[in-house]
Formats: C-alpha cells, sequence, structure tokens
C-alpha cells in the first residue's frame, strides 16, 4: 500500500503547488488597478468582445448585427454589466471595447473614448401616476426621503417606492452628481441593475419612481410598457430636448479601448459614427452626435 | 507478495485524477481565502464583520446587514419548511397509503430539480404582482423567505424521508403490537430514532437556504439595509456577491471575496455540524 | 382520545406536508405551462432571439447550454471516475479527500462564480467562454461523481472481487471487466443528476461564460445559458416575463426529463448489462 501513498503524494504536492502559484501570481493588489491584463484566445480570425454600459447595450449588440452583416468573417460579442466592467474589462482585456455612458474620469486617461451618442437620465414612474413633472426640489425630497407619499406631489396617498441603481453604474453617479444626493439616498430604495430593470420595476408597481436612460425609456414606451417620463424643471425629457441641449441631465455614450482604437475594434467604432450607424444610434432612440456636445 | 506491474500502474494512473480531485477544494478555498486577505488587512475582520456601512466607494465594508438578511431569510425559510418536511417524512412512512406516499414522493424529487430562476420567476409573475397593490414594492423579506422555505422543502424532506427509513421496523411494529396507533410509535420510537437524521436534513435545508442565490436576487430588493419587516426590502451575503461582482476591483473586490469566504466559512460550519450528527458518517 | 383517534388527527395534519409538495409541484407546472406553452414552437428552439429577446427563440442559449454541460461532464467525469475508484479500491487519504469533497459539495454556487472568473477567465487567460464556464461547472458538480463512483463501486458484491481474486485477474481487470460494468447505473444515474445541476446554474456561468446571444461557434466564445437566460429576460427586459416563462418550460422540460431518466435508466442499464 506504501507505493499507492507515495504515489498519491508525490503527484497531489506538485498539483497543489502549480495551483496555488497560479493564483498567487494573479491576486489582485489593492492600491493597483485590475493586475496582469490577459488578452483571451482569440475565437475567430476576426473577434470583438464589447462590454459594459446597459445603457449603451441596445446600440452596440443592433450594431453587431449590422457589422457582421457587413463583415461576413467577424463575431462581435456584447455583454451588460455597467460602466464600470466597461472600464475595468477593457483595461483587463477582457473586453475589445467597454461601453461607458458617461465620460471619462482623470484618472481613466490611460482610456481612449469615441462618443458614439448623445442620451439624457429621466425621471419615470408609473403610466397611470397622474405626477407629469418634478423640480429639482421635489426629487431632492423624494430621494432622500422626505416625501413618503405621493400625496406630497399631488398623487394619491401611497407610499413611494424608490428605486435606485447599483453601485458602479454610471447613471447612478450622474443622478447623484447632478442632484447632490451621494450618500443621501434614502435607505429602503430597491436597488436595480440595468435600465431594463428599473423599467420593468416601475411597470409592475404604480407607486415607484426610478431614473433611466432617456433613450431605453423611449424605446420602451414605443413598445407598450406602461412607464412615462416626466419632465424636470418643467423640460420635457425626450430625444428632442437632449438633442437640442435644453435638457439639463445629458451625458455622451462612449466606446473606450485601452489605448487608441486598432483594427477590428476601431473598425467598429467607425461603422458607429458612419452614417449606418448613426441611424441605428436614431433607431434606438438616441440622439446621434454631431448634434451639440454634452453637459457632463 | 509484490503486486502485479500491471496493478501499480493502474494505481499511478489514478493517482494523478484523484490528486486533482483533491486539489480542486483546496484551489477554491485557497484562491478565495488570498483574494480575500487584501481587504480583511486593510479594514480587519471587526469592521467587516462588524459594521453596517456597505459603501463601497468610500471604503466602507460592513456586511452586518447582509448578514442578518441572510440569517433572517433562511430562518424564517426553515420555520416554514422544517414543520412540512418533518410532516412529510412522517406522513408518507407512517401514514399514508401507497399511491399517494408514491405521488407525494415523485412530487419532491420533481421539486428538487427545479432550477432556483424557476422558482424566482414563478414568484416575481404569481406572488409579487398580487402584493404590490397594497404592500408595494411586494418584494422583500415575505416573499423571500416563502420561496425560499419551497425550494429548501425538498432537500430537507428527503433527508428526513431517509431518516424515517432506517428506524428499525420491528420497533414500530412492537409499539403497534401493544395496541398503541401510528403516531403513539412516532413518539415513543421514530422521532427518538431518526432524531439525529432529522436534525442533520434540518441543517441541510438551512445550507441550501444559506447558499442560495438567484432566486434571492429576483425577490428581495437588493437593498443594503436590516430586514426590518416582512415588506421590507433586504440583501443576503449571496446577493451582495452577485449584485457587485462584475465591476469590483481592488480592495472593494477583495470585500467581495471575503463575503464569499464568510459563507465557505458558514456553510462548512453547518458540514461539520452535521456530520457530527449523522451516526455513522461517512459518505 | 383512543390511538385509532390520535392516528386519525395525526393523518390529517402531518398529511399537509405531503399534499402541500403535490400542490406544489402542480401548481409551478401548470404556472409556467400556462405562460409559456403558447410560444414554444419549432422556431422557438431553433432561431435566434430578436429585440433583445422578446421576439425569435432560444436556439443559441440551447447551443451554449449544450456546450457548458459537455464541458463540465467531459472535464468532471474522468476526475470523478479516477478519484471514486481510487476512494473505493485503493487506499489513500481517503479521509482528506473526502472531507474536502463534503466541503466543496455544499459551497454556494456564487463562491464558484467568484473562483471562475478569477481563475479561468482572468489568471488562465481563457476570458468569457463556455470553456471557462464549462471548467467551473466541472469544479461544481466533481463531488458528485467521486462520491456516486466511490458508492457504485463499494455496493457491487464482495463476490465478485473474492472470485476475481480466485482466478488471479489484476485490479485493473477486474474492474474494467466487472466492478465498473456492475457499477453503470450508479454512474449513469450520477451523470443525470449533474447534468438537472448543470442546467440549473446561472449566475455561475454569467461570470464565466458570459450573456451574449449569439450563436457560439467554439468552445472559446462567450454563450449565454438557458437558465441565465431566464433571468435576463425576467428582469432586465421591460416586457420580457412571457418569453421568460417560455423558456423555461423548455428548460423545466428537460431537467424533469433528466430527472426521470436518472430514476428510471440505472434499472434498465442494470438489465442491459446482464
Amino acid at each position: 500500500m506504501q507505493t499507492y501513498h507515495r504515489a498519491f503524494l508525490s503527484l497531489a504536492f506538485p498539483t497543489l503547488l502549480v495551483g496555488l502559484a497560479a493564483l498567487a501570481a494573479c491576486s489582485p493588489t489593492p492600491s493597483a488597478p485590475v493586475a496582469a491584463p490577459v488578452a483571451p484566445a482569440p475565437v475567430a480570425a476576426a473577434h470583438l468582445t464589447l462590454a459594459g454600459s446597459s445603457t449603451v447595450q441596445p446600440v452596440a449588440e443592433a450594431a453587431a448585427q449590422a457589422f457582421e452583416a457587413l463583415h461576413p468573417d467577424a463575431q462581435v460579442d456584447v455583454q451588460g454589466g455597467g460602466s464600470s466592467v466597461g472600464i475595468s474589462s477593457a483595461r483587463s482585456g477582457l473586453a475589445d471595447i467597454g461601453m461607458v455612458s458617461r465620460g471619462l474620469k482623470p484618472e481613466e486617461s490611460d482610456l481612449a473614448a469615441v462618443s458614439i451618442a448623445i442620451d439624457g437620465i429621466a425621471l419615470v414612474v408609473h403610466a397611470q401616476n397622474p405626477v407629469a413633472g418634478l423640480t429639482k426640489e421635489q426629487v431632492v425630497s423624494i430621494y432622500t426621503g422626505q416625501f413618503t407619499s405621493w400625496k406630497a406631489l399631488g398623487g394619491e396617498d401611497h407610499a413611494i417606492t424608490l428605486v435606485n441603481k447599483e453601485e458602479g453604474r454610471s447613471t447612478l453617479e450622474l443622478f447623484e452628481g447632478y442632484f447632490g444626493l451621494k450618500g443621501k439616498v434614502a435607505a429602503g430604495a430597491v436597488v436595480i441593475g440595468p435600465n431594463g430593470q428599473a423599467i420593468t420595476t416601475v411597470a409592475g408597481n404604480p407607486w415607484a419612481i426610478a431614473y433611466v436612460s432617456i433613450g431605453s425609456a423611449t424605446f420602451a414606451e414605443a413598445q407598450g410598457t406602461p412607464i412615462k417620463r416626466l419632465s424636470l424643471e418643467g423640460i420635457a425629457a425626450s430625444v428632442e430636448t437632449v438633442s437640442n441641449a435644453t435638457y439639463p441631465l445629458v451625458r455622451p455614450l462612449n466606446l473606450v479601448t485601452r489605448g487608441p482604437a486598432t483594427g477590428l475594434a476601431k473598425e467598429f467604432e467607425d461603422f458607429l459614427l458612419s452614417d449606418a450607424g448613426q441611424k441605428i444610434v436614431a433607431k434606438e432612440d438616441f440622439v446621434p452626435v454631431p448634434h451639440a456636445p454634452p453637459a457632463l | 507478495m509484490r503486486r502485479p506491474l500491471s496493478d501499480r500502474a493502474f494505481a499511478l494512473c489514478l493517482a494523478p485524477l484523484a490528486a486533482v480531485a483533491t486539489a480542486c477544494p483546496v484551489l477554491v478555498a485557497a484562491f478565495v481565502a488570498n483574494n480575500a486577505a487584501p481587504v480583511l488587512v486593510a479594514v480587519g475582520p471587526m469592521a467587516f464583520l462588524g459594521s453596517s456601512h456597505w459603501a463601497p466607494t468610500s471604503g466602507e465594508y460592513g456586511v452586518l446587514p447582509m448578514v442578518a438578511g441572510t440569517l433572517t431569510s433562511s430562518a424564517l425559510a426553515m420555520a416554514l419548511a422544517g414543520p412540512a418536511a418533518l410532516a412529510y417524512g412522517l406522513h408518507v412512512n407512517l401514514f399514508a397509503g401507497r399511491a399517494f406516499a408514491t405521488s407525494a414522493r415523485l412530487a419532491i424529487g420533481v421539486l428538487a430539480g427545479i432550477p432556483s430562476v424557476l422558482y424566482g420567476l414563478v414568484a416575481l409573475t404569481a406572488i409579487v404582482p398580487h402584493l404590490v397593490r397594497d404592500h408595494p414594492p411586494g418584494l422583500g423579506v415575505a416573499v423571500t423567505a416563502v420561496t425560499l422555505a419551497v425550494m429548501v422543502l425538498p432537500t430537507a424532506a428527503a433527508a428526513v424521508d431517509a431518516a424515517v427509513q432506517q428506524v428499525d421496523p420491528g420497533s414500530i411494529v412492537a409499539v403497534r403490537a401493544l395496541g398503541l396507533g401510528a403516531w403513539d410509535a412516532v413518539r415513543a420510537v421514530v422521532l427518538p430514532s431518526a432524531g439525529p437524521g432529522i436534525r442533520s436534513a434540518m441543517l441541510l435545508g438551512l445550507g441550501r437556504a444559506l447558499g442560495e442565490t438567484m432566486a434571492v436576487l429576483m425577490l428581495a430588493g437588493n437593498t443594503v439595509a436590516w430586514p426590518s419587516g416582512p415588506f421590507a426590502t433586504f440583501r443576503t451575503l449571496t446577493g451582495n456577491v452577485a449584485v457587485e461582482m462584475a465591476y469590483a476591483t481592488g480592495l472593494h473586490r477583495s470585500a467581495l471575496f471575503a463575503t464569499a469566504l464568510l459563507l465557505l466559512v458558514l456553510v462548512t460550519a453547518i458540514v461539520a455540524a452535521q456530520a457530527s450528527r449523522t451516526p455513522g458518517a461517512e459518505a | 382520545m383512543t390511538p385509532a383517534a390520535r392516528d386519525r388527527v395525526a393523518r390529517v395534519v402531518l398529511g399537509a406536508g405531503p399534499a402541500a409538495a403535490i400542490a406544489l409541484v402542480v401548481g409551478i407546472a401548470w404556472h409556467v405551462a400556462a405562460g409559456g406553452a403558447g410560444a414554444v414552437d419549432w422556431e422557438f428552439l431553433v432561431a435566434g432571439p430578436r429585440s433583445a429577446g422578446r421576439e425569435g427563440g432560444i436556439g443559441p442559449m440551447i447551443a451554449a447550454t449544450g456546450w457548458v454541460l459537455a464541458i463540465g461532464v467531459g472535464a468532471a467525469l474522468p476526475l470523478g471516475l479516477g478519484a471514486g475508484t481510487w476512494l473505493a479500491e485503493l487506499s489513500g487519504p481517503a479521509r482528506l479527500l473526502r472531507g474536502a469533497l463534503d466541503v466543496l459539495s455544499a459551497v454556494p454556487s456564487i463562491v464558484f462564480g467568484l473562483f471562475g472568473m478569477a481563475f479561468f477567465c482572468e489568471a488562465l487567460g481563457m476570458g468569457w467562454s463556455l470553456l471557462s464556464g464549462g471548467l467551473t461547472v466541472a469544479v461544481m458538480i466533481l463531488p458528485l461523481f467521486v462520491r456516486l463512483t466511490e458508492a457504485g463501486l463499494r455496493g457491487v458484491s464482495s463476490d465478485y472481487r473474492a472470485a476475481g481474486a480466485a482466478l488471479g485477474l489484476p485490479r485493473w481487470a477486474l474492474l474494467r471487466r466487472v466492478l465498473l460494468p456492475e457499477a453503470a447505473p450508479a454512474l449513469a444515474a450520477a451523470l443525470l443528476l449533474a447534468t438537472g445541476r448543470v442546467l440549473s446554474e446561472s449566475a455561475v456561468l454569467l461570470f464565466t461564460a458570459g450573456a451574449s446571444t449569439r450563436m457560439p461557434t467554439g468552445p472559446m466564445a462567450p454563450g449565454r445559458v438557458l437558465a441565465l437566460h431566464v433571468y435576463q429576460m425576467a428582469i432586465e427586459v421591460p416586457g420580457g416575463q412571457p418569453r421568460a416563462t417560455a423558456t423555461s418550460l423548455v428548460l423545466l422540460a428537460t431537467i424533469l426529463v433528466t430527472t426521470a431518466l436518472a430514476r428510471l435508466a440505472p434499472a434498465a442499464i442494470a438489465r442491459l448489462a446482464r
């Protein structure tokens, strides 16, 4: 029996050592950004992976299909996760292009961004909700928990269900930044992830309020989802007001790459900036780029 | 007598497979622990476990509300599923007719195989719309606990069934021979004898509830808050990891690994507790 | 109260347990079938999704699920067979292995998601791919294969081993020709149970295999498995719940078939092996 003990141990230890070495080699350090960028093995001769913002995702997916029709040997895979996923996966190489629904920050200067559309952030409620618009102060009062019932806004006496985005979503960052709500959002908010989830939650709850991408909301309404966008400070939240820069809360939709885009990634970005690509942008209810640059 | 060459060669062929198989759990545990270390070093385990502030963007990593969320929802789920599982195990073995017992066992078998997203979807489309009217948002502790209870019921019930079947039939016959009924046999013989197995079944169910992710993600609301009432939204440890995993970097990501480590420790404790209670524990 | 009376009461009260189980199965099956049956047809099973999944079908998801299953089982089966045979037939640090596998089988699946993403996708550089997903799933189902192989082999009567020893059969020949065929029913059960487990996983695969909706072209491509598609349709796509229910119906039907086979196949295989 001793032969087997020895055989087992002599093989188990090296295996364990190899495994531990692998994990030691890639454990992230807290201070540095995600360690050791690793480019995954290419799937096909021309394969592109995009990941990130749920706002940009529908545009990217539609563009991916059109792009593949034009380049038969190319494959484009699109993944969600939020703008932070876009940043981190572009950096780590998990994705070729990151999708980010905001401008880049100073600490993100290692990435190159190309704006492919402009979008706004609107507050949405259920279609049956009598409230049609809010002022900035009202939004703050609602989201800090000062107003807890729709009665305070002229509606029925029902508790307001707050819907907040999870951290890592740029829509949250921009919303909190614009309204000065960082760290002040009331404790009981339901936390959701992508735009679609916010819209589904509001559509299922007559007393919910959420903030989402104007493009996503417009698109969903056209599909018959029972939500409506509220006007902010008297300005309607629509593709038109974003496009003529009258709506206050707008942001660019960016494709980011580690360093300037090359090869297939550049072709994809160029495609989205071309007429065909911008038509896709407009079809998804976003504002094509040549219009007024965003405020943020 | 020396073993034949082919036998030794055979063992040498099997050894790497067994070695890799052993390496897997060790690798997983070591990986999780290694990635959890940075945050535990930076903020300390006391702050991690004891603080109620979870604000990764400000460097705060207190998981206490999520621990409360996990424990509350799992405990409530077991409070509902435990008695049902016990009733099931006793009934199908001692009170039911053959046809009913077979149907019930089949039902439990099917329930055990249903994926957790499906349970979440059914609860979301069948229960939550009714709750939204009077108790918006409908998500929260109550619907999560009920759904979890339904999910752990098959696990616990099958284990109770197995435990009750192990009871010596002779002792049950002896009780009946004295003119007593099946219920008396339960109290006098079955419960004491199957007791450890039944407790083990409950622990098994609890372990499953603690580790559940998808249905909880769909039904809890994922708010970082204490579970304060049946219709309050909350977040569990598993939900915390699932929600933030995709985009967390640096210390934040380490904090999620630390959450996973906490789950691992909890689950290992339950496995150990269960193994020590089951007589003749080995597989 | 007489014993008979007590028994009558007990039968009714305790009967709530199994009755609840039966009612739940019927209720869930009916809800899913009623909500989803209308959308399921051949085109649904084969075509790709359109309009974020609100229309079209789930063909790519079925393919992705098949890939993950094949890779997962393909990796776990030899490891499980080898380790299970080791535990049953040879000595070695058996208790260590068993203890480690017991813990592994109880680990919540989200932990595997973290592990898979950090180890397979990033450290080993596989990116979001069906291979990463399949290997992660293999680690998850490994304990099942080990345990059932070991139990199956131990369950074979010692008469066979004694006869083999009397004939001077080397160990591996005995295993190959006698013991493993006898244990085949248990192995078949393990295979089918593992299939059921793999089909149910979604979060793990989101973080390792991705969520792409196109038809995967190979193991290195990302893909969206059925269970994950149900989640995305239910939660993230407005108006997606009907499709989520339809996909659930397909998933549920598949799992029911494998569960049923897991119960019936062992007996059938045992009869075939004779």
